[in-house]
């Protein structure tokens, strides 16, 4: 019994020394450029998942959330803030988005499988090492609302349709700008 | 893993869309016929996968199509979290008949898609990202080697 315990703790040890090692090593191929391997993926998909699923339980979308009336403004901040990124129907993202690993995904799977609330709370609380940003502080929570809406009307938007929407709304706002407006809340 | 800035300048530089294909395809027929007249195959024959994977146009193309994202679209055999599904699965692309359910499926025709999608069907939700046209011809080789698919 005695010697089980020890072979445990020993085993233990080891292991624990053998992770330090292999931090302080520097072997662990940490450029963009490498693929991690499927394990590490598939853990962090669940942990991403199970994480956002868990936080936005407590969120609520806004009385009338889905009437169409936030889509316009939400277009015109998707443009200003978020296609860079993640592209926008038919439009590629930004050359540098692409290089980056993850790959911001575009929304319209996003938006096939996610609810609005887990939509709204990555928009406000970002996800911590996948490269996306916490938009609190630089858009107001209606602001972030009106962006969910938008991103929620991507699984029916044409290429086509996409493009005579931006046609309408005129050029894309700076981001700089709409930073000051959100700013106040 | 060469994507070369130069390559893509001057694709960029060429004058209209049917120029740029004309181009291209005269480049890609020369490089790659070979290739195309092994992949029916190695289609056919899954042991024969493996050493074509080693030709530089496949090992180039698999490095692109990570840098290029394009597994944030598609699923795509090989490539890891390659899981996207706004686009179709690459998974049986050597034996597939068309390309965007509209090309013949040749190489060169999916180099030339693959470099610009919206010249060869206008109003595609699949984007142009800027891909030049030495590293479409890579990516379309890579996707060829996958024969059967993973």
């Amino acid at each position: 019994m005695r010697n089980a315990l020890l072979g445990i703790l020993v085993a233990a040890l080891v292991g624990t020394l053998g992770a330090v090692a292999f931090l302080y090593s520097g072997l662990y191929p940490i450029g963009a450029t490498t693929q991690h391997s499927r394990v590490v993926y598939a853990a962090v998909e669940v942990l991403v998942r199970r994480a956002v699923a868990r936080s936005a339980s407590a969120v609520t979308p806004p009385d009338a959330f889905d009437d169409g009336s936030r889509v316009e403004e939400g277009l015109s901040l998707y443009r200003g803030w978020c296609a860079q990124c993640h592209g926008a129907p038919g439009v590629a993202p930004a050359p540098f988005a692409t290089g980056m690993n993850p790959t911001p995904p575009p929304l319209v799977q996003t938006a096939r499988e996610r609810s609005p609330a887990e939509i709204w709370w990555v928009i406000d609380n970002g996800i911590a090492m996948a490269g996306m940003p916490s938009f609190r502080f630089k858009l107001t929570e209606e602001e972030m609302w009106a962006v969910t809406a938008f991103v929620e009307t991507l699984p029916a938007l044409s290429p086509a349709a996409y493009a005579a929407m931006v046609e309408a709304s005129g050029p894309a706002p700076e981001p700089s700008a709409q930073a000051e407006r959100g700013g106040g809340t | 893993m060469r994507i070369e800035p130069a390559l893509r300048s001057a694709a960029r530089a060429e004058r209209g869309p049917e120029r740029r294909l004309t181009r291209s395809a005269t480049m890609l027929r020369r490089r790659l016929v070979p290739l195309a007249l092994l992949a029916p195959l190695l289609a056919a024959c899954e042991d024969a996968r493996a050493p074509d994977l080693d030709t530089d146009a496949v090992r180039e193309g698999r490095a692109a199509i990570r840098l290029y994202g394009c597994g944030s679209c598609h699923a795509i055999p090989g490539i890891g979290r390659a899981d996207g599904r706004v686009g179709p699965p690459l998974t049986h692309v050597a034996r597939q008949s068309y390309i965007a359910g509209r090309l013949p499926n040749t190489l060169p025709n999916l180099a030339a898609w693959i470099a610009d999608p919206d010249a060869l069907d206008p109003g595609t939700a699949m984007p142009d990202l800027g891909v030049p046209p030495r590293t479409a011809a890579a990516i379309a080789a890579y996707l060829y080697a996958q024969g059967e698919g993973a």
